[in-house]
């Protein structure tokens, strides 16, 4: 039995995932890209109560290859973005401080 | 002599309110004058959600108990590690490494008198290393005869057994028994039925092993009793069981605790009082491969492991027999920010929250938006735009002070309505750190960076009095994109990059007004946190770990010492926060990146609420 399962479920906020829902299974979100748009990538612990919120929150399941190709997707997205943001004599720190260091790519559980 | 007790009896008390406080006592009766009851407290058996290993891993070993316990070894994403950390019952610290990496090993004794033996590295073999551990170190010992892999477990450093395990190759499960006495490796009579990973709880001469995994596929039931010379058979678990986990049962034979295993993975826990096994609550995620223990039935820990091979967890459960339910902190969604950014400051509370600048990139912000525990609303805007600004107070007095860029000393209070400009700081800078209350601020820390003298503001310390800025105490070294909570006279500063040390820090001070001192440090160095609380009860989350999967852990501080805590769902650093929760009560963290974000998320720290009296039916 696979530990995780993965899907796609665009966080609308609160009530999104309760506490009860954290201590019940296990929940990391990612940002993805399906090349229109972002798109919020969940992680989520393969129990029952798992499947379930990831049933009622009404999102498409993935494979974990399809999972991480939403991430890996906007982790390019994102790096392209760093690349091309400078700022005339600004230094290589100070760029690091202004936007963060350039984002890595993104390996999901 | 006959004494009233003896020719009355004990009176049961005649109360208008169930008992509390002290009085709280299982089995004590008294009468519920308001509801016409007989009634008493009874304990019960859950398992709750502790607080997360430090890092991710299956296959480690466990020791100690629920308030002191011990994991170490195991396997995170790939590869062995020789990592230990320590558990107080809330929370994980970091203990000394192995000195060999190694994971499937055979673990026992206490938190300050630690065993590891065996285990596998890579290869064809086991191995047959031995190590002790004093509390903070390890240290090698004479080997076992010869390799095994997750043999079972019992007794203390000094007089351990270690009974089955498995070779490699050729795969076999052993029946084999070693005694230890703290120095040298004894034969002790062989298992009836050979097994890895059996549960073991008692002494050197009153022994228990529990269940265990036999090679290739079998799942025992079987219970053996050692006397310290020889096994024989006991009464078999209801459940036949093979965790692949390293658990203590107990320390004493006739009261020990068995859970987790089989295949799929399952929850169930038994307990034995030395007559039967009872099937009692079941953990609440189904698990094998965990570091295990108990020091009776009524307690014990699991940590990390998982189902399959080679996915890791971190996730901790406790069980407690208890007259209280536990209930462990966690993160939830909370309303989403209307402007994601990153880069942002924050204030408030989790009901009544704030939050002001920020960066989406080239855009530099001057939204401020306010929180009321359910959805954020914008609000009027900040004189000036800047990122990582920073600021302190709450949703009607909060100031702001610090941004970039360039690097800038300007200072604004907010009154509930609008911001209006105030004396800048003495030294112009951001990505400084900050605490205390409009009229009562501190800011220390931060940049510019790369300018001459090369980050001279790491260090100093300003305090801001509600309409100048004065200078304080010389934070101990230059640090900037930390994060701090508390108050001027008491206030606790942490995280952040180091300039001095070119790398994230876990260092921790305190202030009391005029100078920082050094606190224990953090158990993960992070950059770009938020810090809740009291110099005394703080949580510090999100932001940025050297380690990709420590980014959403939580450390919290309880005037001592930090411990791990819940994690939170999205991964992100720079972000807003409330100034004031802590640990023990809620928190929120909004927004943040990199990419932007505009997620928040409610923390609500662990609660303990003692459980309704029963009451006493005579029916």
């Amino acid at each position: 039995m696979a530990l995780f399962i993965y899907g796609t479920a665009t966080n609308t906020g609160k009530g999104f995932f309760t506490h009860e829902d954290r201590r019940n299974f296990f929940l990391r979100g990612y940002s993805g890209h399906d090349g229109s748009n972002p798109i919020d990538v969940w992680v989520v612990g393969n129990n029952e109560k798992g499947a379930l919120w990831l049933a009622e929150a009404s999102g498409t399941e993935q494979t974990k290859a399809e999972a991480q190709a939403l991430v890996r997707a906007a982790d390019t997205i994102a790096r392209t973005a760093w690349d091309n943001n400078d700022v005339d004599g600004e230094s290589a720190d100070e760029k690091i401080a202004r936007i963060g260091s350039k984002p890595g790519f993104i390996s999901i559980p | 002599m006959s004494t009233y007790e003896t020719l009355k009896g004990l009176k049961v008390k005649f109360l208008s309110a169930d008992t509390s406080g002290s009085r709280l006592q299982e089995g004590e009766l008294f009468y519920n004058s308001s509801d016409f009851n007989l009634k008493s407290h009874i304990a019960t058996g859950v398992w709750s959600a502790g607080a997360n290993l430090i890092t991710i891993s299956a296959d480690l070993a466990g020791a100690g108990s629920t308030s002191a316990g011990l994991a170490f070894g195991g396997t995170p994403a790939s590869g062995v590690t020789a990592a230990t950390a320590e558990y107080n019952g809330t929370g994980w610290i970091v203990g000394g490494n192995m000195g060999t990496a190694r994971r499937s090993l055979g673990g026992g004794g206490t938190q300050t008198a630690g065993l590891a033996i065996g285990g596998y590295v890579s290869g064809d073999d086991a191995i047959a290393i031995v190590e002790e551990y004093n509390g903070t170190a390890w240290s090698e010992q004479n080997d076992i005869p010869a390799g095994s892999w997750k043999p079972g477990m019992l007794g203390v450093q000094t007089a351990a057994v270690s009974m089955g395990g498995k070779v490699v190759t050729p795969e076999a499960s052993t029946n084999i028994t070693l005694e230890y006495d703290g120095t040298n490796w004894t034969s002790g009579g062989n298992l009836g039925t050979a097994r890895y990973s059996a549960t073991g709880a008692g002494t050197q001469t009153a022994g228990l092993a529990a269940g265990g995994f036999i090679v290739p596929n079998g799942y025992s039931a079987a219970v053996e009793n050692y006397d310290g010379s020889s096994w024989t058979a006991g009464t078999a678990l209801n459940t036949a069981r093979g965790s692949g986990s390293n658990q203590l049962g107990g320390t004493a034979n006739t009261s020990v605790l068995v859970y987790g295993g089989t295949n799929p993975a399952s929850g169930k826990t038994e307990s034995w009082d030395g007559t039967s096994w009872t099937e009692i609550a079941d953990m609440a995620t189904s698990t094998q491969r965990f570091a295990g223990a108990s020091a009776n039935s009524s307690s014990g820990f699991a940590a990390g492991g998982g189902p399959t091979s080679p996915a890791s967890k971190s996730a901790t459960e406790e069980f407690n027999i208890s007259l209280s339910t536990i209930t462990g902190a966690a993160w939830a969604s909370g309303g989403n920010i209307n402007t994601a950014r990153r880069a942002l400051w924050g204030g408030g509370t989790q009901t009544a929250g704030l939050i002001w600048g920020g960066y989406i990139g080239p855009v530099v912000e001057n939204k401020t938006e306010e929180y009321n525990g359910t959805s954020w609303s914008e609000q009027n805007n900040l004189n000036t735009a800047g990122y990582h600004i920073c600021g302190t107070g709450t949703q009607t007095a909060a100031v702001a002070f610090g941004r970039g860029t360039p690097p800038s000393g300007k200072t604004e209070e907010y009154n509930g309505t609008s911001w209006s400009e105030q004396n800048d700081m003495g030294t112009a800078r951001y990505i400084l750190s900050g605490f205390g209350v409009q009229t009562a601020a501190v800011g220390y820390g931060g940049g510019p960076l790369g300018a001459s003298p090369t980050g001279v503001p790491g260090i100093q310390t300003e305090h801001y009095d509600g309409t100048s800025w004065t200078a304080g105490g010389n934070y101990p070294e230059k640090n900037r994109a930390g994060s701090a909570c508390g108050t001027q006279t008491a206030g606790l500063g942490s995280a952040g990059y180091s300039p001095d040390d070119s790398g994230r820090t876990a260092e921790a001070n305190t202030y009391d007004g005029s100078s920082w001192t050094a606190a224990s440090a953090m158990v993960i160095a992070k950059d770009g946190t938020f810090t809740s609380g009291s110099q005394t009860d703080a949580v510090i989350f999100l932001g940025v770990a050297p380690v990709a999967a420590q980014n959403v852990v939580s450390q919290k501080y309880d005037g001592t010492s930090w411990t791990t805590s819940a994690s939170a769902a999205t991964p992100r650093g720079s972000h807003a926060g409330s100034s004031t929760g802590g640990a023990t009560g809620t928190a929120y963290a909004a927004g943040g990146g990199t990419p932007n974000s505009n997620a928040t998320e409610e923390f609500t720290g662990e609660t303990v609420v003692v459980n309704a009296a029963k009451t006493i039916d005579f029916d």
